[in-house]
């Protein structure tokens, strides 16, 4: 721990690594003072490619039961930009709803429009209490070929929600004269003029739902959820993941490889918890009492942190000094 | 040399996956080198029935997209080192399974394994078509109810159709009572329609259910029920020994329960 401000009294928070016997996982327990027994224990280590066994054969080993064979992996980092399908996007700018639809190349080429068309009945359900009644949208189709029935059911969409369609950026030729013939205005731009820079992190991507199982919530930016996660559920950020109730699926933070990202739920109980290329799963046994948390990476693993102890984790430290810094 | 066999019913809730989950298990603990395959994609539970959830970071979607190796998303089970499971996946990616990428897969299990046992969904559309594309043999899994029995029936068309056999029965969810006061088809009944050969008869089991929440298999309970013993027997007649049927008969009337009958009656 490099906290400066903790007693050390409270320093049995930190993570207690199991000797690591080759191929193991080091077990991270977490103890909070005052409650004897532990109250989470993660087992948790990193995707590190070293630990993949080059030719697995189910007999191979004794000490099979630990994970390896589903947890050795090469870092989701380094193959993260060729499959992460960033999602629909909502955003707000200046009196104008901007609908923004991933680009091609952001998907994976498999993303049809049926599934366009659900994240975008998805987004606009999520969001349906921040916005005043007749504000025009913006559609941001980006290099994707709208045709004039898509285009309708997206205008009928937003009119349920009381947003009127009024403008359609587009690379595309055809798109463009799609919009037009229907009536909206165009604007016709070059292919990469609207390109976001794949490093930068989005907006924060606001939800108020409950994510379901078999539901993936992916997001260049940091997600919020107003509502549960539900086993099965998955949420996919580049930065950082607050879930406003129950955590219990799957959330991964930094999917970018940026471990500093922190993950916090009123309660966590998640199925598993991945940070850049760490990874953690749940005690078998669900704790009878569960407090506000924060997952964060320190020393190679994911430790959880409950919130009100939550200004001894480093990135939260860093963070405030910073701002400090820039006052005085 | 490896058997791949697909567990089928056609119909839903009959027990397909948790007779793949237990005979998995079962084969395991006779030895054997086993990997189930879910096939159930869209809807997967056999990591939830053998309590590996939590375990599972790839699925088979993400092998056939290149984005792992086969053997990264396996996941060993954590009591039964003999046993893997190759999990489905949640999410919409699953609409692009198609029956050659079955064939791909489990051809490559099949070098590892003495078993490879698929868990089929429910159904007869595109996720059945998946799961039967690269068996060799098939069990038919149903319950002693004519609806389920109908569907297997069509199942078993298919699977003849298809050129896989032998297949297999196996009753689920038998209640000899119930049989026995002519409330409930019996296996000769079921037989009759389905003319399948009788691998397996498993008597209804409320411990099912807590095994089934728990994530541990029934055949690891360390209360002996009849239906492990009869999952058992079914892992055990699937590796060719000759056993003879469990005795589900409603047990006589003894004296003994006749008399307090008689007392109770009073």
């Amino acid at each position: 721990m490099t906290t400066t401000d903790t007693p050390p009294s409270n320093a049995d928070n930190s993570v207690v690594p199991e000797s690591p016997a080759a191929n193991q996982a080091p077990v991270a327990q977490l103890e909070v003072p005052g409650n004897s027994p532990a109250k989470i224990i993660i087992s948790s280590l990193k995707l590190d490619p070293a630990q993949i066994p080059k030719n697995f054969t189910p007999d191979s080993d004794g000490n099979s039961a630990n994970l390896d064979p589903s947890f050795a992996a090469d870092t989701p980092k380094a193959s993260e930009t060729s499959f992460i399908s960033w999602h629909v996007h909502l955003k707000t700018d200046d009196g104008v709803i901007k609908l923004l639809l991933p680009t091609l190349s952001d998907t994976s080429n498999d993303t049809g429009w049926s599934e366009i068309w659900e994240q975008i009945q998805q987004r606009l359900a999520g969001a349906k209490r921040f916005w005043q009644p007749l504000t025009p949208v913006h559609l941001y189709a980006q290099d994707r070929l709208i045709d004039t029935r898509q285009l309708q059911v997206i205008a009928n969409a937003l009119e349920e929600v009381q947003l009127s369609l009024q403008l359609v950026h587009t690379s595309r030729r055809q798109t463009a004269v799609a919009a037009a013939t229907s009536g909206y205005s165009v604007q016709q731009h070059n292919p990469h003029n609207l390109a976001m820079s794949k490093d930068a992190l989005a907006e924060p991507l606001y939800l108020q739902m409950t994510v379901r199982s078999g539901m993936e919530i992916r997001h260049p930016g940091t997600v919020v959820i107003i509502g549960d996660v539900n086993p099965g559920g998955e949420i996919i950020a580049a930065g950082d993941i607050i879930v406003w109730g129950n955590l219990k699926g799957i959330a991964h933070a930094g999917s970018r490889g940026n471990d500093q990202c922190l993950i916090m739920a009123l309660q966590m109980f998640p199925t598993q918890i991945r940070i850049a290329n760490f990874i953690a799963r749940s005690p078998e046994q669900q704790p009878v009492n569960l407090e506000p948390e924060v997952a964060h990476v320190v020393e190679g693993a994911i430790r959880i942190t409950p919130s009100i102890e939550s200004k001894r984790i480093p990135a939260l430290v860093d963070r405030s000094t910073q701002n400090k810094n820039r006052f005085f | 040399m490896v058997r791949v066999i697909v567990i089928t019913s056609g119909k839903g809730g009959v027990g397909k996956t948790t007779v793949t989950a237990n005979l998995g298990m079962t084969l395991a603990r006779l030895g054997a080198k086993v990997a189930l395959v879910d096939a159930d994609f869209g809807l997967r539970n056999l990591d939830l029935l053998l309590g590996l959830e939590n375990r599972v970071v790839y699925t088979a979607v993400e092998v056939l997209a290149g984005e792992c190796r086969l053997d990264q998303a396996l996941v060993r089970d954590k009591r039964q080192p003999n046993l893997v499971l190759l999990p489905a996946t949640q999410n919409r990616k699953a609409e692009m399974i198609t029956p050659n990428h079955m064939k791909w897969m489990v051809g490559e299990l099949s070098h590892q394994f003495d078993f490879v046992l698929i868990d089929s969904p429910a159904g007869i559309e595109m996720g059945f078509k998946n799961a039967i594309a690269a068996a060799q043999e098939a069990l038919v899994v149903t319950t002693p109810e004519i609806s389920a029995v109908r569907d297997a029936d069509r199942v078993v068309g298919l699977l003849e159709a298809n050129n896989i056999r032998p297949a297999h029965l196996i009753v689920n969810r038998l209640r000899p009572a119930m049989v026995e006061a002519n409330d409930m088809m019996s296996v000769a009944d079921v037989g009759e329609i389905l003319a399948l050969p009788l691998i397996g008869i498993i008597p209804e089991e409320e411990r099912v259910i807590t095994s089934t929440n728990r994530g541990e298999p029934l055949v690891l309970d360390t209360t002996k029920t009849l239906a492990a013993e009869a999952i058992n027997n079914i892992a055990r007649r699937i590796q060719g020994e000759k056993v003879d049927f469990l005795n589900l008969d409603v047990p006589k009337e003894g004296l003994f329960t006749r008399f307090r009958r008689l007392i109770s009656l009073k």
